[in-house]
């Protein structure tokens, strides 16, 4: 059950070499796009595909941090796979150089001439300059990285000692988890106001990085039951998810598509009613010029369609379905990311151009390689976690019918 | 209970269980309804004492009530532009602290916690009692309170019609859908324990009486699979209502323009606060019904560590929310939001913000150490300071906000009367009434959820590990 098959470790090679290609070729294509097309469209492109990937790692973190201090199964099931998604934090600072190399084209407060004009943002210059908003990201970065660090060398500390102690490691872990969930999320909402927010400087919601922290997390829980479902699948797991088990996921997915409403719902009530000029223009872009098409499809595809199909217990307890639901949901969050940043570019008309695409393509590829990279450095079930045992039970205790059916 | 002081065994306390060793269904039984069936001549002097006492706050309230009636509501210290003082200040705080026991019981069913079971009668009971106590004061506020039927809409021959975009009138529904569902689902799960007092007690009025509210409840099996249903189906109505109705005395606030009152995370945070209210009242309730009612059995050192954690979790929410209003107002660059700031820190209220912080923030980072969530007089010291602080919070998001907004010209002071406190004390003489005839009459452990515990834990301790994993 610990270790990996020779199996699961040529398929991640595998997967590994292909998507360092594709991901390496699409960014080399983006990079053509500043021929093609302009230095601007590409760095917006990039941006967006920036901010989506990074998203899928901060709610790893979330995740990561959350699991550490609540003592659930599910939360053993899913370790190893949001421990190297946080990992890849650092990674992405390296990610991260061309938008701070492209920081005048792509943030309107760096402008002397809207500075000049505008007395909103130059009232924000303290905040909003060019170094210490790199400072900022460097910190934000090294923070990070510290962070998943420390998780992961205690993970391996917990590799190598007997599983007499496995209590110990729970508390060590419990007591980095907790503080260091209260970091992610300081974290996230500076570098959320920072990347997105400060993309309109004259506007501000302290809602904004709440509802998109909220979307992260629900793609991650959305994507480990994809990913778990294909290993699955492919028998490349080394042990069948207790039926129980991907019920939790399914059910934490449902409650945070209902959460992602709640919040993003609150925030455009409370703005719509308020109707004060600093901020209603940010969800007039949003909902006009061709923009609302996209409004209107997250209000059916990120919440009714979910909701409707996760509401009932039979879907979460189908792997088959579950995943597919949680396919559409990776897809939708994509959605919501481009509607968040892409009309802060193009106010007055929709704009999409095929460097989204390249871009996303580019950074997905390279981030999926080195999240595989740290997933192949330890089993994918942590051997030594104190829910092992639980789980064993559970595996042992149900007879067949309890597992998740894959549905080849 | 007449008993308790010669039959009380030395108290060992359970730190990692949910039930203290030697747990029986029958020592469940008899323990839990023997608090309350004794005859009613015989009922303790430490109870008379305390009804006594809250009866006169009762009738403080009710005194208050009769002069607001008499005279209006200029005996209170509100003005304009500070035309919410007391009143909404006392309604927010006590609805927050119902959101806990409306939490325990509904979340935590569908998430199969079992560390609600000992604890979630006595939450729910708290809930209504403080809805009682809520929903009394916009009532109140209103100034014409006989009038007060002119929120709800009905073809009127005045024509009055409600402002549907007001969350105002929002309330209204909301509010009243809490109340009702929130006594359904006390009352639905009364039942099967009403059943077993009327078939124990000896005296025969409190057998009619018990028998006439347990709605012939035999125990059969199909009564039971109907309850479990119609529990799971309630905990799934009153679910959102946790949201939903402090997310909308949120909205009272954040849908208007005052800098104070218009920040968008209100909603979540306005949620996280009742959640941390609401369960530091619960401590506070439980420690000492704990201790003079012998309980440590059923309600463990493991129940009162998990009610930290949660009221830790909560409270880092709150402290976000608190960081976001002063980062984002900051932020903004408006003036009036940034004034709003510097009025909190400096200006001649700045006493009650510093007051919240440390209530609010600084106290409850104590509830971090395992060891201090396990000392019940701290925990008890926390819990007091969280509803001191989540008091502060509301004075400090009405008052504060109210009393210096856009105009320089119309700014004023707000001095809280007599009637103010007499109506905010009075109000707890009405909540411990309530809650002292709940603890003598009516049994403030679910019986039978403790003893499916008890079978849980003792005949099938695997099945029970598996149930409870999804996590705190």
């Amino acid at each position: 059950m610990a270790e990996q098959t020779d199996q699961l470790r040529t398929t991640f090679d595998n997967l590994q070499k292909r998507a360092y290609i594709v991901g390496g070729a699409a960014l080399a294509l983006t990079v053509v796009g500043i021929a093609v097309s302009s230095t601007s469209q590409v760095l917006q492109s990039y941006l967006f595909a920036f901010l989506f990937f990074f998203g899928l790692s901060a709610g790893s973190m979330f995740l990561l941090t959350l699991q550490h201090i609540t003592s659930g199964v599910w939360g053993l099931i899913i370790r190893r796979f949001v421990e190297a998604a946080a990992l890849v934090i650092p990674w992405m600072g390296i990610l991260f150089i061309p938008i701070l190399l492209g920081i005048t084209v792509l943030y309107e407060w760096t402008d002397p001439v809207r500075i000049a004009e505008e007395h909103a943002i130059s009232a924000k210059v303290h905040f909003l300059n060019i170094p210490f908003f790199i400072i900022r990201a460097v910190l934000y970065f090294v923070a990070w990285g510290l962070l998943a660090r420390r998780l992961r060398s205690l993970s391996i500390q917990q590799e190598n000692a007997p599983m007499s102690e496995t209590e110990t490691f729970r508390d060590k872990l419990a007591n980095v988890g907790g503080p260091g969930l209260v970091a992610h999320v300081m974290l996230w909402t500076f570098a959320a106001t920072d990347w997105g927010m400060s993309l309109e400087p004259l506007w501000f919601s302290s809602m904004y990085p709440v509802g998109w922290m909220i979307g992260q997390v629900l793609t991650v829980f959305a994507l480990m039951i994809i990913v778990l479902w294909l290993l699955s699948k492919n028998n490349l797991l080394g042990y069948e998810i207790p039926v129980d088990r991907l019920h939790d996921l399914g059910k934490f997915t449902f409650a945070f598509t209902v959460l992602w409403t709640y919040l993003n719902y609150s925030q455009y009530l409370i703005i719509w009613s308020g109707n004060i000029p600093e901020e209603t223009p940010w969800f007039y872009e949003r909902t006009n010029y061709g923009w609302q098409y996209l409004a209107i499809a997250l209000i059916f595809g990120h919440f009714f369609l979910p909701f409707f199909l996760l509401l009932s217990r039979h879907t979460k307890r189908n792997f088959k379905v579950v995943a597919r639901i949680s396919m559409w949901l990776v897809f939708i969050e994509v959605v919501y990311v481009f509607w968040l940043i892409n009309p802060a570019f193009h106010k007055g008309a929709f704009q999409i151009h095929w460097t989204h695409v390249s871009a996303f393509i580019g950074i997905g590829g390279l981030w999926v390689a080195m999240v595989i990279r740290y997933l192949k450095q330890l089993p994918i079930l942590p051997p030594h976690d104190h829910r092992i045992p639980e789980l064993e039970a559970q595996l042992a205790g149900h007879g067949h019918g309890n597992h998740a059916p894959v549905n080849h | 209970m007449q008993s308790s002081k010669q039959l009380k065994p030395p108290v060992t306390e359970t730190y990692d269980s949910l039930l203290a060793p030697g747990q029986s269904l029958n020592s469940v039984t008899t323990k839990i309804s023997d608090l309350i069936l004794f005859p009613v001549l015989k009922t303790p002097v430490g109870w008379i004492v305390g009804f006594v006492a809250a009866g006169l706050l009762l009738m403080l309230y009710l005194y208050s009530l009769a002069a607001l009636f008499t005279y209006g509501i200029g005996i209170w210290g509100i003005n304009i532009p500070v035309a919410w003082g007391f009143d909404i200040i006392n309604f927010v705080w006590w609805i927050g602290i119902g959101h806990a026991g409306t939490l325990i019981s509904a979340i935590l069913l569908l998430f199969r916690q079992d560390w609600r079971t000992s604890i979630n009668r006595a939450a729910e009971a708290m809930t209504i009692f403080a809805v009682a106590c809520a929903g009394i004061y916009p009532l109140i506020h209103t100034g014409r309170p006989w009038l007060d039927y002119w929120f709800l809409p009905y073809p009127s021959t005045l024509g009055m019609w409600p402002q549907f975009r007001s969350p105002l009138e929002w309330d209204v529904f909301a509010i009243s859908t809490y109340a009702t569902v929130s006594v359904l689902f006390w009352f639905v799960g009364l039942v099967p324990d009403l059943a077993t007092l009327r078939d124990r007690s000896t005296s025969p009025i409190a057998k009619k009486l018990y028998g006439l509210f347990a709605l012939g409840w035999r125990g059969a099996a199909k009564h039971w699979q109907r309850y479990e249903v119609a529990s799971l189906l309630l905990a799934g109505l009153s679910t959102p209502l946790v949201l939903s109705v402090h997310s909308i005395i949120s909205f009272d606030f954040a849908v208007a323009q005052l800098p104070g009152w218009h920040v968008t995370v209100f909603p979540p945070y306005f949620v996280a606060g009742a959640v941390y209210c609401g369960f530091a009242m619960v401590i506070v309730l439980m420690i000492p019904i704990r201790k003079w009612f012998g309980l440590e059995g059923l309600i463990t050192m493991k129940h009162f560590d998990v009610m930290s954690k949660v009221m830790l979790a909560s409270g880092m929410i709150v402290t976000y929310g608190y960081f976001g209003e002063i980062f984002y107002a900051w932020y903004s660059s408006s003036i009036y939001e940034y004034y709003l700031i510097v009025n909190r820190f400096t200006g001649p209220y700045a006493w009650s913000y510093w007051a919240l912080i440390l209530f609010n923030v600084l106290i409850p980072q104590a509830l971090w150490s395992k060891k201090l969530r396990q000392n019940l007089p701290v925990l008890f010291f926390v819990s007091i300071a969280i509803n001191i602080g989540m008091w502060f919070e509301r004075w400090v998001i009405i008052v504060m906000s109210l009393h210096r907004d856009f105009l320089p010209s119309s700014w004023a002071a707000y001095t809280p009367t007599f009637y103010d406190w007499s109506t905010f004390i009075g109000s707890f003489g009405l909540f411990f009434v309530l809650f002292l005839l709940f603890i003598r009459f009516i049994p403030m452990i679910a019986i039978f959820e403790v003893r499916d515990l008890v079978h849980k834990t003792t005949a099938h301790p695997a099945k029970h590990e598996e149930s409870n994993h999804t996590g705190a």
